[in-house]
């Protein structure tokens, strides 16, 4: 409803009993039967007006002898008009001043009349008695006489009589023109006396007759006739006005008291609309409170259950039917004690009489027999009623449990545990951390996490920490820390966010453990690598120094003695010289070769070695090594076999290298292979175009176990063949090398009395391609 | 009156014939009230319509007291017209000068008062005094109830006044009850007034041999009353002395054809009439004519109380208002006539 329309039907209710009011007040002269009564007072009133001038007439006219009809036509005039005057009766003071004025106006006008009337009543009573004595006391004074007098007289008589009937001022005239002569016509002793008396009454009728001429003029003057219709028109008027203003307050009743029950019914309307709404929100309520998961029940303003939801219903099962409305609150609780729901009160003065008394407004907590833990919290409500609330905290009470046994694992743990908010800020720390930093609970708890930093880790480290753990990951790091007495320690962390249910970070979990000792132990086992590090590097510069002071006198042993061996100065007679010349090349040579080879092991091992990247082509290759070999196994009784693919396509390598590859293994082939054995060389293009060299001897084989050692350096396979087997035990360790070198791959397939394959595989990368695309 | 208000009667007024003019007015409700008009005075007034048999003839028959009147009222206004707590001294009732059982006179010249006060006047009787015209010699009072307050305000007469007179009544439970069962205000003197005026309308002398005489009865009266009625006639006695109450419905000057109070000297205040009331000279010595109807019983008579006997009465009115010299045996018969006219009083009863 809007704050207009609320006041509405007040307004028009308010207007219509004003205008009740009002119309009660404008029309309480419209009494019809007063109207009419009214109306006939006027007409009576100059209807008697009339009647009284006939009367009064009749009466100046001696033709009435009895005055009673006036009298009672005078007193219903007095009575009506005293009747109009009247505010209560009549008309006086209710339509206006007009006709009030009006009203005096009559009033003084009838009581003139009435005066008039009075005198002309006394006046006609002379007159009549007068004009009944005169004519026969004349004729009683005339009788037998002809004198002058009586001639006289009788004229008087004669003149007074016209007088009385037609009183005209000629008439008159006459009359005291005789009378004057009567009054000087002397007359016998015994008549002057009656005479005298003749003129008294004549003066008598004369005077009366002459007053009521007068008194009759005044009378018809007085026009209260014309006053009454005034009157009349007046209340006419008046009565049609009332009639009108009635017919206008009838059609304004009508419509406000119609405005007025339309605004009634849209008043009803909206009430029905609110009580709607109040219903529905109150159904809305109920749904909510039956929704909720506490229990929620209420007592009303008497005290007597009226509302509970079925969660509350739930939590007092136990009370069966007891559970009732209209039950009061007291009993309610009564029977709660009474049936264990409320069995124990966990308050810290919790009793049950405690809380009847003082219960209100003051949450509680109870144990049910059950084991259910029930907060409770009954609050006095504006209306007078109760509002108790229950909420089942039994799972709250496990959890807390769980909680305990988790902040006890976190309390007792021998790692270190910090926990801090988003910010960055202590919130919590275990005993072991005091133990371990020094710092109590109270000093650390507030401050930053940084309390204990030493101050080594850089920004940029601490920057990289928080970006991991703000993406929600873990961190994992050591931190040198400083304890609260200065001296520093070692701690490795593991730090992950904690996060709420919907996956928010609220706080920051370090678990932290003191690594002090073991980095102690790193640190001292990372010296130890450093110097052997530097013996290995001094022992390889040594070899290298060595090898280099040791080819210079070997080539003069080398080069001397082969010019002693061909002779080339001459021959020596004694063939021991020639032997032992030969001997001494053949041994220089070797020599060579070993420092060769000690030289490139060295280079490897330093990290120096590195490979050209030629164009080789390994057929060609592969043609030259054998012919080279071809002596060596000649004499060692081998049948050297070539299987080279024709056609083999170039590759990028270092050739030296993998012509000393394939060298290293033939003549290892050809070392470990008994008389009338074979040696194969075989090359040729995979179908995954790669290029495969590979060596195949009917050998004795490399047993499985030491196929791995013979690839390091200065090893050979077994001690049993070192004496037929000479050489320097490098010759492998610099292939496999070479071979990683140039990114191939080394297989060695081989077992005891199996003979030994070894395959060099070329990656089809190491493939030489031209300008088109083409190999 | 109300009851006439929806009756459409089919004539015209009866009475009216100034008042056809009246029929001009088209309005519905202005007929319907000329209607009731007609009706009221037709149905309304049958004393009225039976009187008129009467008309024309000077004097008429005095009718019985109307039936109307409240007899509680009555009672108490009998009560209240004895009662002497009306003066102040509790010595003077209306009945002290006005004796039921004396004419309604106190038999006096002038009145006596409280104290042995003399009044200025003649005690006029209380008989028929409903039907004068006005009341008091000079006709100052419009009503009888107008009339009863003035002697108890009179000094000369009880002297009181109403707030003293309600104050002694109200001490006695009878009256205050007698009171309050007819009237809802209780004692007051409007309402003591109203009693007493009440009362006083049933002071009438019905049945009176004259009027026995005018209804037919032509041995109610003698011969010598006879006689005087038809003296009382051509004297021209009746020119004043007319209608019910023969008198009491018109003014008249003390001596119109001699001068009755030089002749009498000593004029008076009392004297002037109704000069006192109007203070106009053609009123001077003017006064109410008296009703005749128990004048037999009201000596001395005129207002000064001079005339000690009815005879004397006669005789003064012959010379003064009548100019005339009237002999003893005329006198004679127009007493008897003057017997005649008074009849009895009967205590008030409706049934």
């Amino acid at each position: 409803m809007t704050k207009a329309s609320r006041p509405l039907p007040f307004i028009l209710l308010a207007a219509t009993a004003l205008l009740v009011v009002v119309f009660y007040f404008q029309t309480r002269h419209m009494d019809l039967d007063r109207q009419n009564s009214t109306a006939h007072d006027i007409l009576s009133l100059k209807q008697l007006d009339t009647q009284l001038s006939e009367e009064t007439l009749k009466a100046a006219s001696l033709q009435i002898s009895n005055y009673d009809t006036i009298v009672r036509t005078i007193s219903e005039i007095q009575v009506i008009s005293e009747r109009l005057h009247n505010p209560d009766t009549g008309l006086y003071g209710l339509i206006g001043p007009e006709i009030d004025k009006r009203l005096n106006t009559l009033q003084s006008l009838m009581l003139t009349k009435f005066e008039l009337v009075e005198s002309i009543k006394s006046r006609m009573a002379i007159v009549r008695n007068t004009v009944n004595y005169l004519p026969l006391e004349v004729t009683r004074i005339t009788q037998h006489r002809t004198d002058f007098g009586s001639m006289v007289l009788q004229r008087l008589i004669t003149a007074l009589l016209v007088n009385n009937l037609t009183p005209t001022p000629t008439n008159k005239d006459a009359l005291e023109r005789i009378f004057e002569i009567v009054q000087a016509i002397p007359f016998t002793e015994d008549n002057q006396g009656k005479v005298d008396m003749v003129l008294v009454h004549v003066r008598a009728n004369l005077s009366s007759r002459e007053a009521t001429m007068a008194d009759m003029a005044k009378f018809t003057d007085q026009n209260t006739i014309q006053i009454l219709d005034e009157i009349m028109d007046m209340h006419i008027e008046y009565s049609l006005n009332r009639i009108k203003l009635a017919n206008q307050f009838r059609i304004l009743l009508l419509v406000l008291s119609l405005a007025l029950f339309a605004g009634l019914a849209f008043a009803l309307f909206q009430l029905r609309k609110a009580h709607d709404q109040a219903r529905m929100t109150s159904r809305q309520f109920r749904d909510a409170v039956e929704s909720i998961n506490e229990g929620f029940a209420f007592f009303d303003a008497n005290g007597r259950l009226s509302f509970w939801n079925q969660k509350f219903g739930q939590l007092h099962q136990g009370l069966g039917n007891t559970l009732n409305k209209g039950m009061t609150y007291e009993s309610f609780f009564n029977a709660c004690t009474d049936n264990n729901i409320y069995q124990e009160f966990m308050n810290a003065n919790g009793s049950k009489q405690d809380q009847i008394e003082h219960g209100l407004g003051r949450p509680y907590i109870v144990k049910s027999a059950d084991g259910t833990w029930i907060m409770s919290s009954d609050s006095r409500m504006a209306d007078g009623g109760t509002a108790c609330v229950r909420v089942d905290m039994t799972d709250a009470k496990r959890t807390e449990e769980k909680l305990r046994n988790l902040s006890r694992a976190v309390e007792q743990s021998p790692a270190s545990v910090m926990i801090t908010n988003t910010k960055g800020i202590i919130t919590y720390v275990n005993p072991k951390f005091e133990e371990a930093t020094g710092y109590s609970y109270d000093e650390a708890v507030g401050q930053g996490a940084n309390l204990v930093n030493s101050g080594e880790k850089s920004a940029k480290e601490y920057s990289s920490l928080w970006e991991t753990l703000s993406q929600g990951k873990e961190w994992h790091g050591e931190f040198h820390n400083k304890r609260k007495d200065g001296t520093l320690f070692w701690e490795y962390a593991s730090i992950s966010p904690v996060k709420n249910d919907l996956g928010e970070t609220t706080h920051y979990l370090a678990v932290k453990e003191d690594i002090t000792d073991r980095k102690q132990a790193l640190a001292d086992l990372i010296l130890a690598k450093e110097q052997a590090e530097m013996a290995s590097h001094a022992k390889t510069q040594f070899l290298a120094n060595m090898s280099h002071e040791l080819r210079t006198p070997l080539n003069a042993i080398i080069g001397f003695s082969e010019i002693i061996k061909e002779q080339m100065f001459g021959s020596i007679d004694n063939d021991n010289y020639v032997e032992y010349s030969i001997n001494i090349h053949a041994s220089g040579q070797h020599l060579l070769e070993v420092i060769n080879d000690i030289l490139d092991v060295s280079r490897i091992e330093s990290g120096t070695m590195t490979i050209r990247e030629d164009v080789v082509d390994i057929a060609h290759l592969c043609d030259e090594t054998i012919e080279m070999i071809q002596p060596q196994a000649h004499m060692a009784k081998l049948k050297l076999v070539r299987e080279i693919d024709e056609n083999l396509p170039l590759i990028r390598g270092d050739m030296l290298r993998i012509k000393q590859i394939i060298i290293n293994l033939l003549t290892n082939a050809i070392k470990f292979t008994p008389q009338d054995g074979k040696v194969t060389l075989v090359g040729t293009k995979k179908p995954d175009g790669s290029i495969m060299l590979a060596v195949r001897d009917t050998g004795y084989g490399i047993p499985k176990d030491k196929q791995d050692k013979i690839l390091e350096p200065f090893e050979q396979v077994s001690d049993i063949y070192s004496r037929n087997h000479e050489g320097s035990g490098l010759g492998l360790f610099l292939v496999s090398s070479f071979v990683a070198l140039h990114q191939a791959e080394l297989i060695i397939d081989s077992d005891i009395d199996q003979g030994t394959t070894v395959t060099v595989n070329f990656p089809a990368s190491r493939l030489v391609v031209d300008a088109q695309g083409h190999i | 009156m109300k009851r006439n208000s929806h009756i459409r009667l089919p004539f015209q007024m009866e009475r009216a014939s100034g008042g056809t003019a009246l029929l001009e007015r088209s309005q519905s409700w202005a007929v319907i009230a000329i209607t009731m008009v007609s009706a009221v005075l037709v149905w309304g007034n049958p004393a009225q319509a039976a009187d008129s048999i009467w008309r024309g003839s000077a004097l008429s028959p005095l009718p019985n007291a109307s039936s109307d009147i409240d007899l509680r009222k009555v009672q108490l206004g009998e009560e209240m017209f004895h009662d002497a707590r009306l003066s102040a001294d509790d010595t003077i009732s209306c009945a002290t000068c006005h004796d039921l059982n004396n004419g309604g006179v106190d038999g006096r010249q002038k009145a006596v008062g409280i104290g042995g006060a003399e009044g200025t006047i003649n005690t006029p009787t209380v008989f028929n005094s409903a039907y004068n015209f006005k009341q008091f010699w000079d006709g100052r009072a419009e009503s009888l109830e107008e009339q009863a307050a003035g002697p108890v305000h009179n000094p000369s007469e009880m002297g009181s006044n109403w707030p003293d007179v309600v104050a002694k009544l109200k001490k006695d439970e009878r009256i205050v009850r007698m009171f309050s069962d007819i009237y809802t205000d209780g004692v007051t003197g409007n309402n003591i007034v109203d009693a007493i005026a009440t009362f006083e309308r049933t002071l009438v002398t019905i049945d009176a041999p004259f009027d026995r005489y005018l209804q037919g009865d032509k041995t109610a009266i003698s011969v010598e009353a006879a006689k005087g009625y038809e003296l009382f006639s051509t004297y021209g006695c009746i020119s004043c002395h007319q209608g019910v109450n023969v008198g009491g419905n018109m003014y008249q000057t003390m001596g119109i054809m001699g001068d009755y109070f030089k002749d009498r000297g000593d004029v008076k205040d009392q004297d002037l009439g109704r000069y006192k009331i109007t203070g106009r000279e053609s009123d001077r010595h003017v006064f109410k004519v008296p009703s005749l109807r128990v004048v037999a019983h009201t000596a001395p008579y005129f207002h000064d109380g001079s005339a000690e006997t009815l005879e004397d009465a006669v005789r003064n009115m012959a010379k003064y208002q009548l100019g005339r010299n009237m002999p003893e045996a005329d006198i004679n018969a127009i007493v008897a006539f003057l017997n005649s006219l008074a009849g009895d009083y009967k205590r008030f009863d409706p049934r």
